[in-house]
Formats: structure tokens, C-alpha cells, sequence
């Protein structure tokens, strides 16, 4: 790897927000610094090593989280009796209402946008060119925001952005750092434990995307790539994706990319998955490059935006958001709507067909191991759907551990069943008698038949569906599997 | 002794007393809870109509996981029957499933009555005659089921 001048040689080095190889340094002045020893620069997918210093940011994170007040966290207003006027939520595919490993101060599965009590935003102003973004004293000055594109060694186009008394900011990345308000890591399928969740290598950029909200009605909620980093600015280096757009202002992608994809008939029960675009630093958006770090842009999709609908997907290479706004939120089930849920089809006696015991969904915490609530557990047969107790019956000689169902003989894997806990994921209050295959979390037919049908983005150019509630591929003709439960008849 | 019983057999023993079939009764044994006494109506509109017929059902130890021993105690003139009372039947056998119970063998076996399939024979003179001479052979169980099932 060769390392020619200190100064933005690779994209890595100029774009904060571009995965590996993090910038460095800039004219002697630190912006921060990051292990890149044994980085890959250009690869099909750019992955990091999870470095010591971020560890130590990881620890800071954690006494962060001890002392932070609830008003640094951005969350609640400087007068708490005042009503807090909410956007909007972002909740993390894959988590199922917490993380494994506890949520803390910023990082978390949801992350509630509040009216900030005091605008925040920032919009483009004027531009200039200088020499290199150190040259800039815009850029310098950390109380102003600018984003720089690097077009040569010796020419950058520097960007000016401005306080905008009717916005507010809010910033998504992988850091830890201060402007980070929403700390999201790399989902790892399928994650029950802590240990699940250590993930070697990030290809989420620390200052990943920015969300602007209008402060007055109607709140209209914006996504733009990058964030801006701890100096208030962001980089687009000499090998950045960037371009001039025909008002001669200048645009730029991020290395991975910030795609999303809008839901087509409102998030509801009507919902069908919509096309993944692009959206570039200036909030364009585009058709998807031919893979996420392919330095050829996509076409320009003029007759969309980059306005967060309900329902709309968010994904930063490793981890996928879902925006539910603020009405939206209004017609998704509770948490108190999905215990009731479950209380209700527990209460309908279901039954195991061959030890004829009643079977019940456990409550949330599946860390109670108590040997009741194990002997109850229902089980399914993918294949089919029937829902049994555990048992041993019918085990197959194959590598799968599969199953023949005692109710109709089909074979096919036997997996545990667990409740869909995370509400925002739900597109409608429906009850619990469908099932995602392979993992086995239960929710309402539609939620389970709009996700089966969305791809998500996986890897650099490969699209699955996945089970929102743990991340896990969908197998299987569907996706998913329509319950079928014995009830008490007998006695 | 029911206490040592699986919960499974003690609700199927259960619902067994409580909502019986129609045309069939298991009465389990006093001294042993996984052997049952059990009476099965001949069906109407066949050889056998008019004939109580009384069978042991034993439930190994493996049930569910293993079929119930089911046997015909009183003398049948059936083609899936022997002279011993052993029944020709899938569900007995390779086609058990734990999701059957008690009751769905009962059924199943009455439903063999109903319709006897001499194409799987396990008495296979009994058979031959059904195949050779239907109209005999119906005769012919019909009398044993005169002499041997119709014992007031």
C-alpha cells in the first residue's frame, strides 16, 4: 500500500465518511486518527479493521452513556414540560426491540428525532476553489460548516454551508464522535447475544448520512450522504465520486454509498417494496451503481426525492434503518398492543399434538430460562406450519436436522418460534399467525408478506429479503409460513 | 399408578371417558393404565354390523413415539385380520405418527371394517376368498360375527 504525500493520495483520506482508511491528517492538524494499518484500499467491498482506538471510543461510549445527560443526547428539549414535538423515529433492521448486548447513551435500535430547542440545520451557501481544503479557511474554522471536493491535487471546490434557522440536523455514522447522534454498528443475522454481535470489520462509514428536518410544519424530513465531522466538515477526496451538476454546484457519493428506497402505496397494509436509489451529499438521487464502491454514478432519477416517507429504508452498507414518521407511528401497534397479542393467542390454549400440552409464547425477555416456559415453547414445522411443543419425533438422518411434521408427514426444519417485538416493523395491528422461515419470528400476515417481498441490500451489489426482527436471509417458497395451531379440544 | 403416567396418556385416558367415540369404548385396566379394554361396534352397513367386537390396546413405553399394540381378542372373518387378531394396518406400523392417539386408532381400525382391503392381506385365505367369491366371504363374516360377536 503505498503511502505517497499525508495528503488526501486516496479518496480514504479525504472523505471522513468513506469506510476504510479514514482520513488522517490534514496540514499538521489532526482531525482524528484512525489505525489503518492492514486496510484494504480499493477492494470489492471496503472493510475495516475495528481499530484500538475505536475501542477506546467504544469504552468512552459506555461512561458516556453514565453520564450524559438526556438533554446532550438530543433527544429531549431544553424545557421538559414542554410537549416534545416528534418527526419521526429511525429503528435498526435486525434487532427485535433491544440489543443483544444493552442499548447505551447513542447507540440503541431506535432513535427518536424530537424538535430540537434550537434549529440546528445548516444549507449550502456560497462555494470558492482553493488549493486544498487546508487552504480554505472556511475549512479551518471549525465553526463553519463547508464540504470540500477535492477535483486535483491542486484544486478544490470548497462549500460553504450556512446556519439554517428552519431546519434541524440530525447526523447517523458509525463514530462516536460528538456530531454522531444516532450510533449505529454492523448488524450481524440472526444475533441473539452479545457475542453475536461482534462484528471484526465495519463497512459503515463514521459520518454515514445526515436526516434535515423543517422545523414548521409540515416537518418535511430530508436524507442527504455524509455527515459533517467533528471540525464541520466533510471531504470528498481526489477519488471521490463527484461531478458537477448543471448549475455548476458540485455533487459527490459517498465510497459505500447511502441508498434508500421509498415503499410504494404509504407503510400499511397496502405496502409494496419500491426501487433502491442512491442519494448523493446533495441530496440527489440516483439509480444504483454497479456495485456500492464502483466509482461510476448511477443515472440521475429527477422525479424523486430525498424526502423520508413513512416506511421509507435507509441503508448504510451494514446496517438498514426504517423511518417511521411521526402519523405513522400513530397506526403501528404498541408494544402493549403486541403483549396483548400474545396474551391472546396464549389464551386460546394452543396445543403441542403430541404431548397435548398447552403451549405459550414467552414473554419478552428470553433470558428466563425457567423450565416451564421451555416445556411451552412452540415449536413449527416450516414446511407446513404446524405448531408443535418440543419433541423429538421424526428427526431425519440429513445435515439439516430436519423434521417430519407428525400432523402431515412433510419434512423440513423445526425451529423454535418467537414473538416480533419491535412494533415500528409492523405494517398493520394484525394478529400473530404468520411466521418468518427460517428464523421463526411471528408476526401479522401482512407484515410478514411485505418483507418477504422487500430486498435489501447485502454485500456489494446482492439485494435479499430478511427478516426485520433478526436479519436473517428468507428462505423457503415465500419467506415465511402461515401458522397452524391445535387448539384445546380436549378435556 | 396414574401419577407416573405422561401427562400425554392421562389426557387422552381423560377426554377417552369423558367425550367416548360413538360406537367404540376403552376402558383402561385397573391394575395397569396403559392397557385398555376395548369394545368396538361393528359398523352398519357391513359384515360385522350388530357385532361387539373386543380388542387390548397396550401402550408401549416409547408412546407416543412408538404405536400403540392393538389386537383383535374376538374371532374376525377379515382379510387384514389374522386368527391370532393381529390388524394389517399402516398406522400400526411404518405410517405411525405421534400426532395420532388412542382414539384415531380406534377410528381407523372401525373404518378397516368398513372397508376391508384384501390387496394387503394378513389372513390370506380370508383374502382369497374375498377376492375369489365376494358375495361368500360377506357371508361367511357375517356368520362369525353372529357366533362369535353377538354374545349377550
Amino acid at each position: 500500500m503505498e503511502e505517497t504525500s499525508t495528503q488526501h493520495s486516496e479518496d480514504e483520506d479525504t472523505i471522513p465518511y468513506s469506510g476504510p482508511g479514514e482520513p488522517l491528517e490534514y496540514s499538521g492538524t489532526v482531525l482524528w486518527h484512525v489505525d489503518v494499518e492492514g486496510e484494504r484500499r480499493w477492494g470489492e467491498m471496503h472493510t475495516r479493521q475495528i481499530s484500538d482506538s475505536e475501542r477506546c471510543e467504544a469504552k468512552k461510549l459506555k461512561t458516556e452513556a453514565q453520564h450524559m445527560s438526556t438533554e446532550e443526547n438530543g433527544e429531549v428539549p431544553s424545557s421538559p414540560e414542554k410537549a416534545q414535538l416528534k418527526y419521526g423515529e429511525l429503528v435498526v433492521l435486525g434487532y427485535n426491540g433491544s440489543l443483544p448486548y444493552g442499548e447505551k447513551g447513542r447507540r440503541k435500535t431506535r432513535f427518536t428525532l424530537f424538535k430540537r430547542a434550537a434549529a440546528n440545520g445548516v444549507k449550502p451557501s456560497t462555494h470558492h476553489i482553493a488549493k486544498t481544503p487546508q487552504a480554505s479557511k472556511i475549512v479551518a474554522d471549525k465553526s463553519h460548516h463547508s464540504v470540500s471536493y477535492t477535483l486535483s491535487r491542486n484544486q478544490t471546490v470548497v462549500v460553504e454551508y450556512v446556519r439554517d434557522e428552519d431546519t434541524d440536523m440530525f447526523q447517523i455514522g458509525r463514530s462516536t464522535e460528538p456530531p454522531i447522534d444516532f450510533v449505529v454498528i454492523d448488524t450481524v443475522p440472526g444475533n441473539k447475544t452479545a457475542e453475536d454481535c461482534k462484528v471484526q470489520q465495519s463497512t459503515i462509514s463514521r459520518f454515514a448520512c445526515r436526516i434535515v428536518v423543517e422545523r414548521n410544519p409540515t416537518h418535511t424530513a430530508r436524507i442527504y450522504a455524509a455527515g459533517f465531522d467533528s471540525s464541520n466538515n466533510i471531504f470528498l477526496g481526489e477519488r471521490a465520486t463527484k461531478w458537477k451538476r448543471p448549475d455548476s454546484s458540485m455533487d459527490g457519493l459517498t465510497t459505500n454509498g447511502v441508498l434508500i428506497m421509498h415503499p410504494t402505496g404509504g407503510f400499511g397494509q397496502e405496502c409494496k417494496a419500491g426501487v433502491w436509489r442512491e442519494v448523493s451529499v446533495c441530496g440527489g438521487i440516483y439509480s444504483l451503481r454497479e456495485t456500492r464502491p464502483n466509482p461510476q454514478r448511477g443515472k440521475l432519477i429527477d422525479d424523486e426525492s430525498n424526502v423520508l416517507h413513512d416506511g421509507t429504508l435507509i441503508d448504510l452498507c451494514g446496517a438498514t434503518l426504517l423511518w417511521r414518521s411521526s402519523a405513522g407511528l400513530q397506526k403501528t401497534p404498541t408494544h402493549k398492543h403486541i403483549e396483548e397479542l400474545r396474551k391472546e393467542i396464549n389464551a386460546a390454549r394452543p396445543q403441542c399434538p403430541v404431548g397435548l400440552n398447552t403451549l405459550a409464547f414467552p414473554t419478552r425477555s428470553r433470558t428466563t430460562k425457567v423450565t416451564e416456559e421451555k416445556e411451552r415453547q412452540p415449536y413449527v414445522y416450516l414446511n407446513c406450519g404446524h405448531v408443535h411443543g418440543h419433541h423429538l419425533w421424526g428427526q431425519k438422518e440429513n445435515e439439516n436436522g430436519d423434521r417430519e411434521c407428525p400432523m402431515c408427514r412433510t419434512v423440513g426444519p423445526y425451529v423454535p418460534l418467537y414473538m416480533g417485538n419491535e412494533p415500528a416493523f409492523y405494517v398493520d395491528c394484525g394478529p400473530p399467525t404468520h411466521a418468518f422461515c427460517p428464523c421463526g419470528h411471528v408476526c401479522s400476515e401482512q407484515t410478514a408478506r411485505y418483507w418477504a417481498q422487500v430486498p435489501l441490500p447485502h454485500g456489494v451489489h446482492a439485494f435479499h429479503a430478511a427478516c426485520p426482527f433478526c436479519a436473517t436471509q428468507l428462505t423457503g417458497e415465500q419467506g415465511f409460513i402461515k401458522l397452524i395451531f391445535q387448539n384445546d379440544i380436549g378435556t | 399408578m396414574m401419577a407416573s403416567l405422561p401427562r400425554r396418556i392421562i389426557k387422552e385416558t381423560q377426554r377417552l371417558t369423558h367425550e367416548p367415540v360413538p360406537g367404540i369404548s376403552a376402558i383402561p385396566d385397573e391394575q395397569n393404565a396403559r392397557y385398555f379394554h376395548v369394545d368396538v361396534m361393528g359398523p352398519s352397513e357391513s359384515p360385522f354390523e350388530g357385532g361387539t367386537f373386543k380388542l387390548e390396546l397396550f401402550l408401549p413405553e416409547d408412546y407416543p413415539m412408538a404405536p400403540p399394540k392393538v389386537r383383535f381378542m374376538t374371532k374376525i372373518y377379515h382379510p387384514n385380520i389374522d386368527k391370532l387378531g393381529r390388524i394389517c394396518l399402516d398406522i400400526l406400523k411404518d405410517k405411525w405418527s405421534p400426532a395420532l392417539q388412542i382414539r384415531t386408532v380406534l377410528l381407523s381400525i372401525q373404518a378397516l371394517l368398513s372397508a376391508p382391503n384384501p390387496d394387503d392381506p394378513l389372513a390370506n385365505d380370508v383374502a382369497e376368498q374375498w377376492k375369489v367369491n365376494e358375495s361368500h366371504a360377506i357371508e361367511t363374516a357375517k356368520a362369525w360375527t353372529r357366533l362369535y360377536a353377538m354374545k349377550s
